[in-house]
């Protein structure tokens, strides 16, 4: 009998940075028996081990490579992943160094936590199979349960742990539903040979790959939490530390974005006529819920919350673009949302103090008269969220808007365009708010160097990426 | 040739960010004297810039794009960083740095008890920088980005006296105002891209004509697009609600942005861009037409404000009537000579009563002034210069530019007489609402006797008298700006004679003058008794057509029940509100709505369910 995967298929070099990552996640959770009660120790090795794993993902050359039985690949967009995984999760790890230490939060197995949920990112970015696909999600959700819920005696954080889990487990059975029916069509679950099937032969209007590939989209949905399954994003946002709040608006986030862009733009382009309409009305529902809900918000985390949901219904134009163009601008949208977030999430937690993360946004009033400078790293991630030249989020939008005009959206454009005028007001809401108003309170900010070190990272990267967008923007597109 | 030219930015630029970092550090003097600096600096620049394009052949001047760097560049697309130097950009090079320089200097008396007087300085050169970059872009993005960036440094400056409630809803207004302008050229750009394949003018404007027939649907839709920017920005009806209440921000901020530089932003825009427009004469109509309507319509109501700077508001909204008028019957170089005379004599009247309300410590109701022609009597000249420029008085610089429009409403190709009667008419409203705050301002007896007016410092003089002297001469330059601006357009504009029409037009102008006297003189209760007479019609043009009412109650309100909607049924239980409005149907998906984001778990799932099975039944079944 041949044996199930073919010797010559195993390639290790091309897995190391899920090797290396693995190692050190483990090395962490180890580490923490000795580590003491201070875990800042472990949070720098974990960076140390991003660090290793952004490095060894240029050990394959020669790029695409394919290993495992066709089921795994290093490509170009998993390389650039890789990157933003590990840039975001090192993030990450920077700022809940201080909110882990005044939160009381002492958990070694956070820094673990992020770096297993790092590696099922890239296993998800990497593969080239469903049932890849499945086991890069699975990682990832079970990590970001157990981070939701790690402030175990905070009710919120135990509820977003919850509600998060019990959704999840219900989107998990859509995805693997369809799945399911997508191998009963094909007879594989492999996404080149699903593609190659329906290049050559019939299966185009087979009507169970088609239900596999909603329910697929479904489930995907729920990951990146566009509409009609983005409910329990506010309440978690809301309710996770907020940390984990920033890493899971990035890196998982990005990771399901990969995943979604390799089964619908590159498997399934053939058979885009019956998917296309229907990303096409998530994408602005996703957009008009997202910055609507976003308008009446007066808690930051949830006004953010509401707006990582309106930037998913600009995202998703990337994989109706389905080219390379899409490929790229998905890449550069993902690098500059991390910037901002970063940027934002460490000024979110700069200013709350222990026990009460001052999350209202009347709780900002006032800021720019009395910490100018770190009110005007907010006005900067503001406005680059709501897309204003010449700051890096304007470019990311405006990449991905021409892309999709390139295809000839010009309506999801335009309203994509009415919708970025939209957001504008409650971005511009948090700054009238620093710059125009009375402070409510006394602020109590807690600025150390290694928060303060994420912003200025965060505001270069911003603002860098705006004003010198090419070099990025040209290794996106190779 | 002209690479230098992009220190005429980025010295305003250098300007705005060492103030804003180390404004606080510096002495306040010397923070406005940087900021002073940098836009003469720039100034001077300009006026090299001009001396070598004068130095060059009248066809040679067109199209030099000096570059920094490439921008962005994705497949087929690329985008560079580039300034166009041609004698429009020029021409209003001169214009944004001359009379910017000079409100600068007036702002350095003016606001000199301001705490925040550096953070203000910081304001004014960003936004000449913003201004600058708009009109220099060489292509629709650049032109989109200094677009947005005047809009917010607009707004910065309205709402500048944040303690002031109104003020903070005027600049709110007016960034949302200008925001729907944005999202239109936004849209326009889009368009050019998706049919030209690039946004630079030079591809755009070569490719345009053969491209396209005259009037095709495209071409009217991109141009009609790139008019609700410019109505936006340029206040014309029915966009023009936030440029009176912008009135609220410093009066240097009005007289540089709400009436000499920013708000023509639109009128340039038509005539960059008239090659586009040239093709779409249906659109050339409905420019003039409406610029013709809002000459008359913004007119009327300044006849009847108290407010000084509202009355000057109204005006500027009236007189960029005139320069859409212009540019609509493709008269495009009188729009522009237009544009830079109403520069010198607007500013110069905002100016004069920023004096006259420095002078009465803030009043600004005319009712309360009187007889300041001896406390102030240097202001005094200066307003009555403004005045009679404005008034379109003959040999003033405002009478040539407005005679050339009004006479070319009639005789140019696309004029006719519908269009002059309208210009003639505004031309008398322009004499009369002028006049009747001079005669209230000026003269007469003092009405509030407890005010002891003085006349204003050497410093903010100075700029004034600068602006009188240009107001009354720059008149006799218009056959040099027609000549250098000739080029641009194609052809030099003509210049129509008809001893008739030119004399209804300046008696008209007369005319108003004339009445706003008689009404002046007339007692004050007969005043009142034809007031009441004409309740009505008066009622209506103080409430300024209750368009903001309008607005309020069509799009305002709709809005935030929109918030709210979402603020309470989706986020909160409990869906009466919508119930009973809405019908039945409405009733059930709204009461699924507001359980949706109850908190609750299962509701989530069902929700997820739910819309699983709607994706599936339009897959199965559509």
């Amino acid at each position: 009998m041949e044996p199930i995967l073919a010797p010559e298929s195993i390639d290790l070099v091309s897995i190391a940075p899920v090797l290396v990552l693995t190692v050190f996640a483990m090395g962490v959770m180890v580490l923490d028996l000795f580590a003491g009660k201070s875990k800042t120790l472990l949070a720098f090795v974990s960076i140390v081990g991003l660090l290793m794993t952004a490095i060894s993902a240029f050990a394959k050359v020669g790029l695409p490579v394919f290993s495992f039985n066709d089921s795994y690949t290093v490509d170009h967009l998993s390389v650039c992943f890789i990157l933003i995984f590990t840039l975001s999760s090192a993030l990450a790890i920077l700022i809940s160094i201080d909110y882990n230490d005044r939160e009381n939060i002492k958990a070694g197995e956070f820094y673990s936590l992020v770096l297993f949920c790092t590696v099922g990112m890239i296993v998800l970015a990497s593969s080239t199979d469903l049932i890849m696909i499945f086991l890069g999600i699975e990682i990832v959700s079970i990590c970001l349960y157990v981070l939701a819920g790690i402030r175990r005696n905070h009710l919120k954080s135990n509820e977003a742990a919850l509600k998060y889990f019990l959704l999840g487990a219900f989107a998990t059975g859509f995805l693997l539903y369809g799945m399911a029916l997508m191998y009963g069509a094909t007879g594989t679950t492999n996404l080149i040979s699903i593609a190659d099937l329906i290049k050559s032969d019939g299966v185009k209007s087979e009507p169970l790959l088609m239900i596999g590939a909603v329910l697929l989209l479904i489930g995907f949905g729920f990951k990146v939490a566009s509409v009609p399954f983005h409910m329990w994003a506010p309440d978690v946002y809301q309710g996770a530390p907020s940390p984990v709040t920033a890493f899971m608006a990035v890196g998982p986030k990005a990771a399901a974005l990969v995943a979604f862009f390799r089964v619908f733009a590159e498997t399934l382009p053939e058979i885009s006529f019956f998917w296309e309409t229907l990303l096409v009305t998530i994408s602005i529902l996703t957009m008009f819920i997202g910055n609507l809900g976003a308008i009446m918000q007066t808690n930051i985390k949830r006004l953010l919350a509401y707006s990582s949901v309106s930037h998913v219904g600009y995202i998703l134009m990337a994989v109706l673009v389905k080219n390379t163009l899409g490929s790229a601008s998905l890449i550069f949208y993902m690098v500059t949302y991390a910037f901002m977030i970063f940027g934002v999430f460490a000024i979110i937690i700069m200013l709350g103090r222990k026990g009460d993360e001052n999350l209202e946004i009347e709780g900002y009033s006032g800021l720019g008269f009395k910490h100018p400078v770190i009110a005007l790293c907010m006005t900067v991630f503001m406005l680059s969220l709501g897309g204003l030249p010449p700051l890096a989020g304007f470019v990311a939008k405006f990449y991905i808007f021409n892309a999709a005009l390139q295809e000839g959206f010009l309506m999801l454009v335009i309203i994509a365009v009415l919708n970025s005028a939209i957001s504008l007001y409650y971005y511009l809401k948090v700054i009238v708010y620093m710059y125009m108003k009375e402070p409510v309170r006394e602020f109590q900010l807690s600025i150390t160097p290694i928060t303060l070190f994420v912003v200025a990272l965060a505001i270069i990267g911003t603002i860098q990426l705006g004003i010198f967008p090419d070099p990025i923007l040209s290794l996106a597109q190779q | 040739m002209f690479f230098y030219a992009w220190f005429i930015l980025i010295l305003p630029l250098l300007g705005f960010i060492g103030l804003s970092l180390l404004g606080d550090k510096i002495p306040k003097k010397q923070a406005g004297y940087a900021g002073c600096l940098t836009v003469g600096l720039s100034f001077l620049v300009t006026l090299t810039v001009l001396g070598q394009l004068l130095g060059l052949a009248p066809e040679k001047r067109l199209g030099h794009v000096e570059t920094l760097y490439q921008w962005v560049s994705s497949g087929s697309f690329k985008l560079d960083l580039a300034i166009l130097i041609d004698p429009l950009s020029v021409f209003m090079f001169l214009i944004v740095t001359g009379v910017g320089f000079l409100i600068h200097v007036y702002s350095l008396e003016y606001m000199k008890d301001d705490p925040e007087y550096s953070r203000f300085f910081a304001y004014l050169n960003l936004f000449i920088f913003s201004m600058l970059l708009l009109v220099a872009a060489a292509d629709f993005f650049f032109l989109i980005v200094g677009w947005a960036f005047v809009g917010l440094a607009s707004y910065l400056l309205i709402g500048f006296w944040k303690e002031k409630t109104s003020a903070v809803l005027a600049a709110r207004k007016a960034f949302v105002m200008n925001v729907i302008g944005d999202v239109g050229m936004v849209i326009a750009a889009l368009m050019i891209f998706q049919n030209f394949n690039s946004l630079s003018y030079m591809d755009v404007f070569s490719a345009a004509p053969d491209q396209f027939r005259t009037n095709d649907d495209t071409m009217l839709m991109i141009t009609l697009l790139l008019l609700v920017g410019a109505f936006a920005k340029s206040a014309q009806i029915p966009l023009h609600t936030w440029l009176p209440d912008a009135m609220e921000g410093p009066t240097p901020v009005s007289a540089l942005i709400h009436a000499a530089t920013m708000v023509t932003a639109g009128v340039y825009l038509v005539a960059r861009c008239h090659v586009l427009y040239e093709l779409a004469p249906y659109t050339m109509y409905f420019i003039a037409g409406i610029g013709a309507i809002t000459a008359i319509f913004a007119g009327t109501m300044g006849m009847v404000q108290y407010d000084i700077k509202r009355v000057i508001a109204y005006s500027t909204m009236s007189q960029l009537g005139y320069m859409f008028l212009a540019v609509g019957i493709g008269v495009f170089s009188f729009g522009m000579f237009h544009l830079m005379t109403h520069a010198f004599f607007k500013a110069l009247l905002f100016l004069s009563a920023g004096s006259v309300i420095h002078g009465m410590n803030g009043e600004q109701d005319i009712r309360k002034m009187g007889g300041l022609r001896f406390a102030m009597p240097l202001t005094h000249i200066t307003f009555l210069v403004g005045a009679v420029c404005l008034a379109g008085v003959p040999l003033t610089s405002g009478f040539f530019s407005k005679e050339a429009i009004i006479m070319s409403s009639w005789h140019a190709e696309m004029g006719n007489f519908v269009f002059w009667g309208m210009a003639v008419l505004a031309a008398g409203m322009t004499g009369f609402y002028i006049f009747r705050v001079y005669f209230y301002t000026f003269i007469g007896k003092s009405r509030s006797p407890e005010t002891h007016p003085h006349e204003s410092p050497f410093i903010m003089a100075a700029p004034l008298l600068i602006l009188a002297f240009l107001s009354l001469v720059m008149g006799f330059s218009a056959h040099w700006v027609d000549q250098f601006l000739g080029p641009v357009f194609g052809a030099t504009a003509h210049h129509y004679e008809d001893a008739t029409l030119e004399t209804i037009a300046v008696l008209a102008g007369l005319g108003g003058i004339l009445t706003a006297g008689v009404v002046y003189m007339t007692s004050q209760d007969k005043l009142e008794f034809a007031k009441q007479a004409l309740a009505p019609v008066y009622d209506l043009l103080f409430n300024k057509y209750y368009i903001d009412e309008i607005y309020d109650f069509l799009i305002v309100k709709p809005v935030r029940a929109i918030g709210a909607f979402f603020e309470q049924k989706v986020e909160k239980e409990g869906v009466d509100f919508v119930v009973d409005e809405v019908g039945l149907q409405v009733r059930e998906i709204s009461r699924g709505i507001s359980f949706w984001q109850s908190g609750n778990v299962r509701t989530y799932a069902l929700s997820m369910l739910v819309g699983m099975v709607t994706i599936l039944f339009f897959v199965v079944f559509l």
